[in-house]
């Protein structure tokens, strides 16, 4: 056996053992802020728990669907900046650059001011959080979907052209899911970062899971318990999608 | 749908107000974060396998909270005031993030850069000062204006501990006047018009760094 063989065959146990040791590291630290918080005012909040679980599916549900719907938006979007032609683009790009570069609480504030003054009724608040989240997602995820797209070799269309496929179809069934296969990592991260997002729609008067735990908090008053419930649910619900993200990479090395 | 424009310009010294405490809070924040993000960016380069574990732990939990629950725990269970909550709130988010700009920027140098160095008689902390560090900022440029521009978008969240910026002035112009329209408007321009300034200042600096070291 050489030497850099011998070597590599080192390091890599000492890899091995070194993984096990911060595993080791991480459930006792983990059982020790458990030790430590176990004091907190918990039982203010259990006879709540309903409420904030409502709460947390509130959050989750407005996540979702405004994912999907900002999906299906952003997809002609993104078309329309990475194809169409001069006038198209231009407003493709204006829409989307205006989005991203408003804070989500003005881009809120659009939709609930603003509808109204269109329509001449007041805007209901799952109505106008909705609207606003699907707005903020379509304008990040064309951005996205536009990089998956270009990132698609030119060859494939004309490969399609080529076998007489029409340019709909090109894009349908030939380009956009390989793209989209390009961009799920990306995609995923912009999830994690729209679910962070719907903690400020509670302006409009939604009760998601940062107002629930607010209002909670209000008639209890058991801050710690509160804001240290908030971080770890967070945290896990973030984290959760962080990990599907590297069970993905994993899968496809 | 008529658009009346004089409401605003009779609260316009409230708006100038506002502009100039979301100068003053992205500001701050943009100076703060950008020291801590860089440094821990630093660390992360480092081959040394538990200061990774733990730094990637922290950037990990720091990046998955969101912000506004980080600013109101500052706010109202640590104590600090509105201002000081505001700047550390938003400092704190963006340093994650901008950590890990710093590192991919390091990270994206040739290795020979490191050896060469080091084969000069350079010491390690000589190599990072004179040699690694100041190309990798001139690589992070346009990922950092990106993530100041993102600060000052983060910076609205401040008026939910109503600290009286950009977008407090928005909701109070609509609760006065029913005239939020108008105001959201005129704030989004404001808005835009920091992003650009971020920006082109940004730009500036790049074309600096050319012509000085090229």
């Amino acid at each position: 056996m050489s030497a850099t063989a011998i070597h590599a065959k080192h390091r890599a146990r000492l890899q091995q053992r070194q993984n096990w040791l911060w595993r080791g590291i991480l459930i006792l630290s983990l059982c020790t802020g458990g030790w430590l918080i176990r004091d907190l005012e918990w039982g203010a909040l259990w006879p709540s728990a309903g409420f904030i679980a409502k709460g947390l599916g509130a959050s989750i549900l407005l996540s979702v669907l405004s994912i999907g719907l900002g999906f299906l938006v952003a997809i002609p979007m993104a078309a329309a900046r990475a194809y169409g032609a001069r006038p198209l683009k231009s407003i493709a790009v204006a829409c989307i650059e205006s989005i991203r570069c408003t804070p989500e609480l003005m881009v809120i504030f659009w939709v609930y001011f603003g509808v109204p003054r269109i329509t001449g009724n007041p805007v209901d608040g799952w109505f106008a959080a909705i609207f606003s989240m699907t707005l903020v997602a379509a304008a990040y995820m064309a951005e996205i979907i536009r990089a998956g797209l270009k990132s698609v070799n030119i060859g494939q269309w004309e490969a399609g052209r080529a076998t007489g496929l029409r340019d709909i179809q090109i894009f349908s069934r030939i380009i956009l899911p390989q793209a989209l296969k390009n961009m799920l990592m990306a995609l995923l991260s912009q999830s994690v970062m729209l679910f962070k997002t719907t903690s400020l729609v509670y302006i409009v008067g939604v009760i998601e899971f940062f107002r629930a735990m607010q209002i909670v908090n209000n008639r209890v008053y058991a801050p710690f318990a509160t804001y240290a419930l908030l971080a770890i649910v967070y945290f896990i619900c973030c984290w959760l999608i962080t990990r599907l993200e590297g069970l993905i990479k994993q899968h496809r090395q | 749908m008529t658009l009346d424009w004089t409401v605003i310009w009779q609260y316009r010294e409230e708006v100038a107000k506002g502009l100039w405490m979301t100068i003053q809070i992205s500001g701050l924040s943009i100076l703060f974060s950008t020291a801590v993000g860089l440094s821990i960016g630093g660390l992360r380069v480092i081959p040394n396998f538990f200061l990774q574990k733990i730094l990637g732990l922290y950037l990990d939990v720091i990046r998955n909270i969101p912000a506004v629950v980080k600013l109101f725990a500052i706010h109202f269970v640590v104590g600090l005031d509105a201002f000081a909550a505001g700047v550390l709130a938003l400092s704190l988010h963006q340093s994650a993030y901008i950590a890990d700009v710093m590192s991919s920027s390091l990270n994206a140098l040739p290795k020979g850069q490191l050896e060469a160095s080091l084969a000069t008689g350079l010491s390690h902390a000589q190599a990072f000062r004179r040699v690694l560090l100041p190309q990798a900022l001139r690589i992070a440029i346009p990922p950092l204006s990106t993530q100041f521009v993102q600060i000052v978008k983060n910076s609205a969240i401040v008026m939910l501990i109503s600290l009286e910026d950009l977008t407090f002035v928005t909701s109070h112009i609509q609760l006065e006047t029913f005239r939020g329209m108008e105001a959201s408007i005129v704030v989004t321009f404001l808005y835009l018009l920091i992003a650009f300034a971020i920006i082109v200042s940004m730009n500036l600096i790049q074309a600096w760094s050319n012509r000085r070291f090229q």
